[in-house]
């Protein structure tokens, strides 16, 4: 059984997994309190699915980007019940499990996370010839920046203000199909996840790392030394 | 560029009420001055600009407080921080770049990590009673309310 975490943004999402296939996911608005209650509805998970911590066989997690405090929680919380556990961890973009539901339309998918003071993250996903690949990395931009950019019709998705969406439809018109407030589900990133465990394609519970897009690069800091 | 002389705390207080008042959702005001220039005051002030009740107290130790009023405002200082590393760790971008209005004291520590658009505000001494309050806007939407609050002074 697989475990999969989502608390990258307010709607935080858990499942369980069993070979790629959602045995029982959970969501919610978890705002900003992820710490308090991403353990307490874990718990609730298991118990509903009658499952035992023990049984539970990988954890993935959704390693950003997303809200710092947030991609904290829940990577911590995955790290630690690899390690006590002893079972491979393996870390999802969130951007690509936003993306992820939408494969099948053949769609490029250009998934949009509102990051606040007028910009955005933002990637391009697109199912090719039965393969799942990332055409643009994770960044940080604006609709204006992002727009250009895109040169066929598009698929958007992502919860994000409705200005944003009539900022992408203003600059794209007819390019652009935009789904408004569709939100991740842990389910998806257990498929995404199976998909890598399969292959062995794992990472560490010492090394993985959140993705922060506005991480700066910290050489030397404009400061003088007082 | 606009500058202010403050005679009292009280003075100080009105200009931060001010300020408070024309706050809109993801403001920064970046706060930077000795101990006692009055960074706190002035947040004070801020704070009764958004409608919040009651004091606001020095966030010194627990470097975030958080206050609901009009807008949240989110008061946060630096002081206690010795490096940039730090103030990365502390994931202030959550409040940074949420719909709150963000005050941050001892801003100088963290400049280079800190939003490029902001009102700066930097208090000095001038005597034991009154302050400068040197007020640089960043990006247009702090020029246009360094505008409005000169309007405010001058009616």
């Amino acid at each position: 059984m697989k475990l999969a975490i989502d608390t990258a943004t307010e709607i935080a999402s858990i499942a369980l997994s069993c070979a790629g296939e959602v045995q029982a996911e959970m969501s919610w608005h978890a705002g900003r309190n992820h710490t308090v209650e991403l353990i307490p509805n874990l718990l609730h998970l298991l118990h509903q699915a009658k499952i035992e911590l023990k049984e539970i066989d990988a954890i993935i997690v959704a390693k950003g980007p997303g809200s710092f405090n947030g991609l904290r929680v829940g990577v911590g919380t995955a790290k630690g019940l690899a390690f006590a556990l002893n079972i491979p961890l393996v870390g999802i973009g969130t951007l690509e499990a936003e993306a992820f539901p939408y494969a099948k339309t053949g769609l490029p998918i250009c998934p949009v996370q509102d990051a606040g003071r007028g910009e955005i993250a933002s990637a391009l996903y697109q199912l090719q010839k039965g393969k799942w690949r990332r055409l643009i990395a994770e960044h940080i931009t604006t609709v204006e920046e992002l727009c250009p950019k895109i040169v066929s019709r598009t698929l958007f998705c992502g919860r994000f203000s409705p200005h944003i969406a009539q900022q992408i439809e203003e600059h794209l018109g007819k390019r652009a199909v935009v789904l408004k407030g569709t939100i991740r589900r842990a389910g998806f990133l257990t498929e995404l996840g199976w998909s890598r465990l399969k292959k062995g394609d794992v990472d560490h519970p010492t090394t993985l790392q959140p993705l922060y897009l506005r991480r700066p690069a910290i050489t030397t800091p404009k400061r003088e030394k007082r | 560029m606009m500058n202010f002389i403050s005679e009292s705390p009280e003075e100080t207080q009105r200009l931060g009420e001010e300020l408070g008042r024309l706050a809109q959702p993801g403001d920064l005001f970046l706060l930077v001055g000795n101990l006692g220039t009055g960074k706190t005051c002035l947040t004070q002030g801020i704070a009764w600009g958004l409608g919040i009740e009651g004091y606001a107290t020095s966030p010194s130790f627990v470097v975030v407080n958080q206050y609901r009023g009009r807008l949240p405002l989110y008061h946060i200082d630096l002081y206690r921080l010795d490096s940039i590393e730090e103030v990365i760790e502390l994931g202030l971008d959550d409040y940074l770049y949420s719909e709150g209005v963000s005050v941050v004291e001892w801003a100088e520590k963290a400049l280079a990590v800190l939003p490029k658009e902001h009102l700066l505000i930097e208090m000095n001494f001038l005597s034991d009673t009154s302050r400068n309050v040197v007020l640089k806007p960043s990006g247009e939407r702090y020029v246009e309310m360094l505008s409005q609050l000169k309007q405010m002074a001058e009616r």
